[in-house]
């Protein structure tokens, strides 16, 4: 690039010279000086031209040269087949875990939501510090404060979940559907394609029964039917009017397929106890984050002393909505995105062995072409140009791998979860992934091409040639380089095994987890009843008790109950309570305990324990005694020490115009989600509190799946318009639980494993080239007297050297990793010993095996034939 | 290339400059009009050689490291730069010359086919 600037520049004067002597020439043979310099001009021909075509030169040929580059590289990567082969499947490999874990990593976290102005929205929640609880849901008292009393944001909304029966088709169907208030879409950013979006009057009881329809519901069931706004649809069995659809790009909340608009009854628009609604906001014109933190937190601060009773102690938390929906999947993805990150560095320095291995057998080459004048760039060149060639195979094999990855489902949830994952419908190999593959696979050549081919190029051209074989001197340093790759390698290797072997611990420590009931062989299903139609709770326990009658007479079935909460997935429901003889709580430190609904056969069908009094019997009806089952972490909560059964409590709040109710038992613990314990929890009876949504749970002598059609056709029979959905086996929800847990585990697994493969891979390379090239010294040291035990424990203790530096460097790495992914493991501690030495001993395993064979080799060489073949 | 026409001088071929400048450059370093002659003489005026397009031709070589450009003086004390071959250029220039010598044959023995049998 000099030369080229220098010869530009250079060129006025040099053709203003050229033209100076002619015209000199012409004059010695006698024209008049006029003459003498048109004749000069003339015989030069046209000035521009010549200046034009010279520019051109030099990006001419600088582009020739690349192809020149590229054939010969294509033409030294066909002459080495193994080499290329070997390097290019490292690289597929390497860059290929890369790009499925992007491609994961950029639906979920990068771009989960496709609202224009992402930085804009913001997700509202209580929050409070004294008990350490980020994001409780808002009540709707607090909701309309907030909304009425700000002035930070455009829009403020609220939402909660729904479950609409989608009613007047041939077969009834469940719909996720959410409850919005007016001012949600605006609030996203989000306009329907056809219609409107919800009006503030829409916002008021009576006037709420207008619906929002998904793309996706719109093209199923009413056959993208273009006149749909202002039709009815039946929904619950109530009549709602289609207010609009949205685009095929708004699936917020994920999976949502239906909105209607959610309104709050004059009841509701005073509790400030039950906590239930997701709010979202838009920022104003120029309001940061902070502001609107400072503003909430001020609003809060005032509640709380307006309302000391529920609003003590609770802040408002104003939280980037991309942030709020990625939280939980961002620690184990970031790991996983640096876990393969070392793995492709793991790759590179096995591919830059390789290359400098290759840089030395090709020296003679090397020195040939600096010696006929291609200048150290243009060997640098030559080199990356290479490696770039290696790095572009190696990428669209990459492709190739992260799709295969993709199509097998290395992580795989059922629809029914992954549909409420945001962005999970995305993961995909799109044109973000394969700029991210691209801009890998030509980083990735620079990483493992540059040095080598610094190296390759500073051969000294006449030192080279001389020798006509190996220079020992050039060896000893090209070894060195050598020596600290395999040693970073070893590193990695090990801090990745460390990670992998914790998450792997305690994944198996999780599944092995109790989670209090015998999960084998149960199959669930939910079923939502319609308000309008079951307007009791007497009507729904008839219709819950009636199915469960059927059902436990189906053969096959072994027991059959129903509960308004299912374990291990981490749903919950939460009441304030108040216990018989207890002073009133101070404001803010009201006690609560998890609530749950359950028909009289749950324990026995869930395999829970009754450790005190008696089960639920069919005498506890809505006329008899009001009673409650606790578990023990309630008992020991509020009794502790004490036999609760026949003590009493109620609700406080706005269940406390309820009677008090009767301890009859204590049962055991089961757990809501595996890696935490039980909570304080109490049970109703079905006949004394009922819920409109409630879980099936059926206890099946065959595999559970195979009566799922069975008990559908019992529902039908007990009302044909009612549809069942997220029927799934208890051992798919244990799965589902601890699924972060599963993917990161196993996949780390995988990638340490692919580690190991390639640190041994690469130990192999460097001790079997450093034995062929003291082969000759390895001949003097047998034909003075060595014995071969001698020199197989020479080789064999040089490379295990190499492993065990690079153990003592990867343990601090791999603690490092170990107390970064902390937070991700259960029962193991970051540093766990058995863990860390069970990976140390594999890896000094791997790198035994790596050394044993060119150290038997070594072993049995023979001392003639090394030093004639010297 | 030139587009004039005049008798008894011939049009050079495409990529034939740059062996001339090689050939001439392997009696030693010249400056670029001193190339321009030595072309000219030894061709006894027969070839035209519009001196410009010896520019471009210079920097095509120099790029491709076949010849190189070192500032010197000139016999009449002024500075010019001087093209000198490289090792590159002259292997190269060895390439070329052999390439042109089985044209040159090829195309004789077609245009003279009785001439070259009776060679043989």
């Amino acid at each position: 690039m000099r030369r080229r600037k220098r010869m530009l520049e250079d060129l006025d004067q040099d053709i203003r010279d050229h033209i100076e002597r002619e015209t000199q020439d012409q004059i010695e043979r006698g024209m008049s000086p006029e003459d003498a310099r048109s004749a000069a001009l003339r015989k030069f021909g046209n000035l521009t031209r010549v200046k034009e075509e010279t520019r051109e030169v030099w990006i001419l040929v600088w582009l020739e040269q690349l192809f020149e580059d590229i054939r010969f590289g294509l033409r030294m990567l066909r002459k080495s087949p193994g080499f290329t082969i070997v390097a290019a499947l490292t690289l597929a490999f390497g860059i290929g875990v890369n790009t499925y874990i992007f491609s994961i990593v950029d639906a979920l976290l990068l771009r989960p939501i496709d609202f224009p102005n992402p930085g804009r929205h913001v997700a509202l929640w209580e929050r409070l510090p004294g008990s350490n609880v980020d994001r409780s849901e808002p009540t709707p008292a607090n909701f309309l404060d907030w909304k009425a009393q700000n002035h930070v944001f455009d829009h403020i909304a609220a939402q909660a979940w729904w479950d609409a029966n989608l009613g007047g088709v041939e077969h009834p169907e469940h719909l996720y559907g959410f409850l919005v208030t007016p001012g949600y879409f605006e609030a996203l950013d989000a306009t329907p394609i056809l219609g409107r979006v919800f009006l503030p009057e829409e916002g008021t009881p009576g006037k709420d029964t207008v619906a929002m329809l998904s793309y996706g519901l719109w093209r199923e069931h009413f056959a993208a039917d273009p006149s749909i706004v202002g039709k009815p649809i039946l929904l619950n069995g109530i009549k709602y009017t289609v207010a609009g659809v949205m685009g095929p790009d708004f699936s917020y909340p994920s999976g949502a397929q239906v909105w209607a608009a959610l309104s709050f009854t004059p009841q509701q628009e005073t509790n400030r106890a039950s906590h239930y609604l997701h709010a979202v906001a838009h920022l104003g014109p120029g309001v940061s984050a902070q502001r609107a933190q400072a503003e909430m937190s001020a609003i809060a601060a005032r509640l709380a002393q307006q309302y000391p009773q529920t609003n003590t102690g609770r802040d408002v938390h104003v939280m980037p909505l991309v942030e709020s929906e990625t939280g939980q999947a961002r620690a184990p993805m970031l790991m996983l995105l640096a876990a393969v990150g070392m793995v492709l560095l793991i790759a590179c320095a096995n591919i830059s062995n390789l290359l400098l291995e290759r840089a030395g057998s090709r020296q003679w080459e090397t020195a040939i072409r600096a010696a006929l004048g291609a200048t150290r760039l243009r060997l640098i060149r030559q080199w990356l140009v290479e490696s770039m060639l290696l790095g572009l195979l190696g990428g669209g094999l990459g492709i190739l791998v992260a799709f295969l990855c993709l199509k097998v489902q290395l992580i795989r949830m059922p629809p029914e979860f992954a549909i409420m994952v945001l962005g999970w419908s995305k993961i995909g190999i799109n044109a973000s992934v394969l700029l991210f593959t691209s801009a890998v696979s030509l980083g990735t050549a620079l990483v493992f091409g540059l040095l080598p081919a610094m190296r390759a190029s500073r051969w000294n051209v006449s030192d080279t040639l001389k020798e006509s074989t190996r220079s020992a001197s050039v060896g000893r340093r090209r070894g060195l380089l050598r020596k600290v790759l395999i040693v970073s390698e070893v590193a990695l290797s090990l801090a990745l095994l460390a990670t992998a072997g914790l998450m792997m611990k305690s994944f198996v420590r999780l599944e092995n987890v109790s989670p209090g009931f015998n999960p084998d062989r149960v199959l669930t299903m939910f079923i939502a009843l319609p308000d309008a139609k079951y307007t009791s709770d007497e009507r729904r326990a008839s219709f819950y008790e009636g199915l469960l009658e059927r059902v436990q007479n189906l053969p096959g079935v072994q027991s059959a109950a129903a509960a308004n909460i299912l374990p291990l997935v981490g749903a919950n429901e939460t009441s304030n309570i108040r216990i018989e003889g207890r002073p009133e709580p101070k404001p803010g430190q009201e006690p609560e305990a998890n609530f749950r609904i359950v028909s009289n056969s749950y324990f026995q069908t869930m395999q829970i324990p009754v450790l005190r009094g008696r089960d639920f019997t069919s005498q506890d009806s809505a006329k008899s005694q009001q009673v409650v089952a606790i578990n023990e972490a309630f008992a020991a909560r509020f009794w502790p020490g004490e036999d609760p059964v026949g003590k009493r409590m109620r609700f406080s709040g706005p269940l406390a115009d309820q009677p008090w109710r009767v301890v009859v038992a204590v049962v055991g613990n089961i757990r809501n989600q595996l890696d935490r314990p039980a909570p304080a929890e109490m049970y109703f009876p079905l006949r004394q509190q009922s819920e409109s949504t409630m879980a099936l749970v059926v206890r099946t002598l065959p595999d559970p799946r195979s009566l799922a059609e069975s008990i559908r056709v019992q529902i039908a029979a007990v009302d044909r318009d009612q549809p069942v959905f997220r029927i799934l086996t208890m051992d798919e929800l244990r799965a589902v639980s601890v699924t972060p847990q599963r993917i990161s585990g196993t996949l780390m697994a995988g990638f340490a494993g692919f580690a190991l493969v390639l640190a041994g891979m690469g130990l192999f390379g460097v001790i079997a080239y450093a034995v062929s090239e003291r082969t000759h010294e390895i001949g003097i040291r047998t034909a003075l007297g060595a014995r071969p035990r001698e020199v197989f424990s020479l080789v064999l203790g040089e490379g295990m050297t190499l492993a065990a530096i690079g153990l003592l460097i990867g343990l601090p790495l791999a603690l490092g990793m170990g107390y970064a992914v902390s937070g991700l493991l259960y029962g193991v501690a970051p540093n766990d010993f058995t863990t860390f030495a069970g990976v140390a001993a594999i890896l000094a395993g791997v790198a035994f095996a790596a050394c044993y064979i060119p150290a038997r080799r070594a072993m049995r060489v023979d001392p003639m034939v090394a030093l004639r073949y010297e | 290339m030139s587009t004039r026409h005049e008798p008894d001088r011939i049009e050079l071929l495409q990529g034939t400059l740059d062996l001339l400048i090689l050939r001439t450059l392997l009696l030693g370093p010249v400056h670029g009009h001193a190339l321009a002659k030595a072309i000219e003489r030894n061709s006894e005026d027969v070839l035209q050689v519009e001196q410009g397009s010896l520019y471009p031709a210079l920097h095509r070589l120099i790029k491709r490291e076949w010849i190189s450009a070192d500032e010197g003086t000139s016999e009449n004390n002024r500075r010019a730069k001087f093209y000198r071959l490289t090792a590159k250029g002259r292997r190269q220039l060895a390439i070329e010359t052999s390439k042109w010598d089985k044209l040159a044959a090829a195309i004789a023995r077609i245009l003279r086919p009785t001439e070259q049998e009776g060679q043989l």
